[in-house]
């Protein structure tokens, strides 16, 4: 089948072009080096864009599976193989992780300046690993592309990020495998514990909602904690300030827009599907911490506007945005319900391309400004017309304008989470979290108003501050423009999301 | 028939009397025949040709009906101990060809290295090889006395010198423990096969028995540096030049488990409960020492030598998990860590020109000074840790699997838990490697023969997880000659 081979290349051209990149090029890369990642990128894309197209919203169940015999033997066979298949949750993933992935490359094009070769190579090992992630239909195969990302993430921030870089990617490094620590505990128990030992999800899921309810909540949360480190989820959160504010503006993009997605997709699809009755056990719980994240993600991003005399970082404002958004993933899945898990995709879905946006716009600002400080930015809207119009559009979607895409994934997760039947209390919770997006509009218009209008202070009225340029300009472009199309048609979207999360949902009586 | 009997044992001792008459023709030829100032550089691969012959002489074993234990049971040629033979061969390889740099600066005696080195190998074959208790000891012995004098080997450097002798005398210890601990399963029993031993054996525990299991695993403990009998290690492995390190790291640690997996198996089924449970907390002890004291270090061969050991509760977890998948799992493990511990110290050997401190510091910028030495350290110390795809992940995930299978939950637990620890300190050194700037801005070279020998091993590590298949079903049959299928 051409689309299960499609699928396959999805996956593995960013490796094969990785590997070419450091074959043939030299260590500066020169234009060599970018040129061919973009191509890469586009090519991916496009056959990312195909397998959307080639969808069938009619058929049931997984599409473009294609398996390949891996680790089987004559002397050892232990039941895990090549499978791999999207279907309407895993495929927005990857049409988001292509898209992005393109967009990096594009977004770094004049701002990295050293060591170029290595910086392209290890964002397309990264791209494969992602895609790898959302596309794996068997468990071994999801933990390794799962552990497969943290190296290249590692060195992204490291070498190319900000004053602080070291640590971030120390803590992100160590604090995600913490995490998977317990998911690999997770997958054996369920592996071992099912009747007939196999990785394979489908089959594996089929036994393991037999399980018995104490082993259920156990085997959760151990697979909790380990997705829960990577959404994130409130206590785990404290990772993700120090690596996206200290990544280089691609690596912010990739681990914001895609990176902590594995975290949302992995608690739907192999959590919530896994373990049904562990998760109507804890779903108030789920929920309570949802309100945390939101809540607390909002009062940390206030902090960063706040005028008191320590220091206001945008990058961590846009990161405390992003754990406050991803309560609302963690909302939406909660609710146990259609239109519930329905929203968390979705809001995954608008989160990574709204946040995206954030991380590429302000990189545009940093690297011509060099200062992340609130407080010594004003008025740049004077100088940088078109960033400063891209970051208020971007700013708008995130607080949820309506006719952008930030909308349709918060109002579809209130709606399934006020309508939740499964779960006690969520009404509560919902209204709670709803008034995270008064939050929001508080910090971003502040942030804008402070950043971007007003009087051009003195430091920029004599600097030299080029607006965007062509190949900046295409880039942010393009992910206005997704916003806007799903914001104004959301048809192009949430099908395809409920057409996956109606055999979850359905194992919720509702 | 006597004669029968010498035919059969030297028709299965051929890749050992390959390896022992390469030696001496390697060592008559520096004497005799080469002039004093050639290069002694063929002799080495006069060794790789031997080392190739007795491999391609070991494969007639490969794939047949099993051979039957010749001279009287002694000798065994059976899957498991062919597993171990092709490791030891391809171990003695991959050193024989990069011990060059260390070679060219020392400037003496290289033909005697070369052969000691496949008298060495013999020693190790025979341990894997032998199901008989005096046979165990004289191979050990051999493997041990000719180890202690490779450490020793760097004569003007005073720590090789304190390396030897502290290898000596504490297998020396070890021996006498050893020997102690095998003379009361001969009283015991009557006799010194391992199957016959395991015959007599059964029944109700006795002390006697668990004190000779207590002796011989105090005796194999030190061998293998098994908490609480690792306090050689580190020394030893700071002070012998690179290769014999190298070497000894993780040749002489894979026949340590060899024989100790015979033993235990073949010999003390009976006595199973008692040194699984004991296995166990060594197993979690070894581990989280290595890992914690290998947090502290600076000297990038201290840190691998406590880093071995933290392996060594790796591969403990496995053998106490005792079921044919554990053993197989431990065997798979032993051949990972093989390749990737040989890459990591090759390049450890190639930097000894140019950071003669062995500081972890002088490490710093190395990616950007040689990438692909860089990349081949990144790629061991990683595989180290045990991060997919490479050949690591794939040895601590089958551990972890047999011994979740056997229902050792907090060991794997604690397995995976000081995976996490470990990783801090392998990313401290690529944090130095590809975040700090360079030490020193000369590029770093190699000569081609380490080259191909480090290229062999990051192949290894890349691809020996990914294609585990062949390996694991190979592991798989060498585990079912010591364990019967569970």
């Amino acid at each position: 089948m051409v689309e299960a081979t499609v699928l396959n290349l999805v996956i593995w051209l960013p490796l094969l072009g990785a590997i070419l990149l450091l074959l043939f090029s030299d260590e500066q890369g020169s234009n060599g080096a970018r040129g061919w990642a973009a191509v890469v990128g586009a090519i991916v894309l496009v056959l990312a864009i195909w397998l959307y197209f080639r969808f069938d919203m009619a058929a049931p169940g997984y599409q473009f599976v294609s398996e390949v015999n891996w680790l089987r033997s004559a002397g050892f066979d232990f039941g895990s193989s090549y499978i791999i298949g999207v279907d309407g949750v895993s495929l927005p993933l990857e049409l988001l992780n292509a898209l992005l992935g393109f967009l990096a490359v594009l977004i770094s094009w004049h701002s990295i300046q050293h060591r170029t070769r290595l910086f392209y190579a290890l964002l397309l090992i990264l791209q494969t690993a992602v895609a790898g992630v959302f596309a794996s239909l068997d468990f071994f195969l999801f933990f390794l592309f799962w552990e497969l990302e943290l190296a290249p993430m590692f060195l992204l921030i490291g070498i190319w990020g900000g004053a602080r870089r070291e640590y971030a990617a120390f803590k992100f490094i160590l604090y995600t495998l913490f995490g998977s620590a317990f998911m690999l505990m997770g997958i054996l128990a369920l592996y071992f514990n099912a009747g007939q030992h196999t990785f394979n999800m489908l089959a594996l899921a089929s036994q393991s909602r037999g399980f018995a309810l104490g082993l259920q909540t156990l085997i959760f949360v151990l697979l909790f904690i380990g997705f829960a480190v990577k959404l994130p989820v409130f206590p785990f959160h404290t990772w993700l300030p120090d690596a996206h504010t200290e990544a280089p503006t691609a690596g912010s993009v990739i681990l914001a827009g895609v990176l902590l997605k594995m975290g949302g997709y992995g608690l739907v699809r192999l959590t919530v599907s896994f373990l049904p009755q562990a998760a109507a056990y804890f779903a108030f719980a789920i929920g309570v911490l949802a309100v945390i994240n939101v809540l607390y993600g909002a009062y940390l991003a206030m902090n960063q506007v706040v005028p008191t005399s320590r220091q206001q970082d945008v990058k961590k404002l846009i990161a405390s945005s992003s754990i406050s958004h991803m309560g609302y993933v963690l909302l939406g899945l909660a609710a146990l319900n259609q239109i519930g898990l329905q929203g968390a995709v979705i809001q995954m879905f608008t989160h990574g391309v709204i946040t995206g946006l954030l991380f590429m716009v302000f990189g545009l600002v940093y690297d011509r400004t060099h200062t992340r400080e609130v407080v010594r930015m004003s008025g740049l809207a004077q100088r940088i017309p078109f960033i400063s119009t891209v970051f208020i559009i971007a700013g708008l979607a995130s607080l949820g304008l309506p006719l952008l895409a930030g909308f349709i994934g918060e109002i579809t997760v209130f709606f399934g989470a006020y309508s939740s039947t499964s779960t006690p209390a969520m009404p509560v919770l919902t209204i709670l979290s709803a008034f995270g997006v008064v939050l929001t509009a508080g910090y971003i218009l502040w942030l804008i108003n402070r950043v971007f209008h007003g009087p051009l202070s003195e430091e920029w009225a004599h600097h030299e501050l080029p607006d965007a340029t062509p190949i900046e300009r295409f880039a942010v472009g393009a992910l206005v423009f997704v916003i806007a199309l799903v914001g104004v048609y959301p048809g192009i979207l949430a099908p395809m999301v409920a057409h996956g999360v109606q055999p979850i949902a359905a194992l919720f009586p509702s | 028939m006597p004669l029968d009997q010498l035919a059969h044992g030297t028709f299965l001792l051929g890749p050992e009397i390959i390896l022992i008459l390469c030696s001496f023709l390697i060592l008559l030829l520096d004497l005799f025949v080469l002039p004093e100032g050639a290069s002694r550089r063929w002799l080495g691969y006069l060794g790789l040709v031997g080392i190739g012959l007795a491999a391609g002489y070991a494969s007639v074993f490969l794939g047949q009906v099993e051979q039957p234990p010749a001279f009287n049971g002694f000798l065994r040629a059976d899957a498991f101990a062919l597993f171990f033979k092709y490791l030891f061969l391809l171990a003695t390889a991959l050193v024989i060809l990069a011990a060059e740099p260390f070679l060219r600066r020392y400037q003496r005696n290289e033909a005697e290295f070369y052969g000691l080195l496949l008298l060495t190998t013999v020693g190790l074959n025979l341990m894997a090889a032998t199901a008989e208790l005096m046979s165990i000891y004289l191979s050990l012995e051999i493997s041990s006395l000719s180890l202690a004098f490779l450490a020793a080997w760097a004569r003007g450097d005073l720590r090789s010198s304190e390396a030897g002798l502290k290898f000596f005398i504490l297998s020396a210890l070890s021996s006498a423990l050893l020997l102690y601990g095998l003379a009361l399963l001969y009283g015991l029993s009557g006799a010194t096969t391992l199957a016959q031993i395991a015959q007599v054996l059964q029944g109700p525990i006795a002390p006697a028995p668990l004190l000779a299991m207590s002796l011989v695993l105090a005796g194999f403990g030190f061998k293998i540096a098994v908490v609480p009998f690792q306090m050689w290690t580190p020394d030893v492995y700071e002070g012998a030049p690179t290769p014999v390190t190298a070497y000894m790291s993780v040749a002489s640690k894979a026949a340590g488990f060899a024989v100790l997996i015979r033993v235990f198996q073949s010999a003390l089924p009976g006595l199973e409960p008692n040194w699984t449970t004991l296995l166990a907390w060594l197993a979690f002890l070894t581990m989280t020492f290595g890992n914690l004291v290998a947090l502290a270090q600076g000297n990038i061969k201290r840190m691998l030598a406590y880093s071995s050991i933290a392996h060594v509760g790796f591969v403990l977890i496995g053998l106490a998990a005792a079921t044919s998948a554990g053993i197989a799992a431990s065997l798979y493990y032993l051949l990972v860590y093989t390749v990737t511990n040989l890459a990591t110290f090759i390049v450890v050997i190639v930097m000894g020109r140019f950071a003669p401190d062995e500081s972890i510091a002088s490490y710093a910028g190395l990616a950007r000074r040689s990438p692909w030495l860089g990349l081949s350290l990144a790629l061991g110390l990683l595989s180290l840790a045990g991060l997919p795809p490479l050949a690591g992940f794939f040895a601590k995930f089958f551990i972890f699997w047999a011994a979740w299978e056997r229902g050792l939950y907090l060991l794997v637990a604690a397995g995976v838990l000081n995976s996490v620890i470990s990783l801090f300190y392998y990313v401290r050194i690529i944090r130095t490697m590809y975040l700090a700037e360079p030490a020193a801005e000369r590029p770093v070279g190699a000569a081609p023969g380490v080259g191909v020998s480090l290229a062999v091993a990051v192949l290894g590590v890349l691809f020996v997880g990914l294609i585990a298949a062949p390996f694991l079903g190979a592991a798989g049959l060498a585990a079912l000659n010591v364990v019967p299928a569970s």
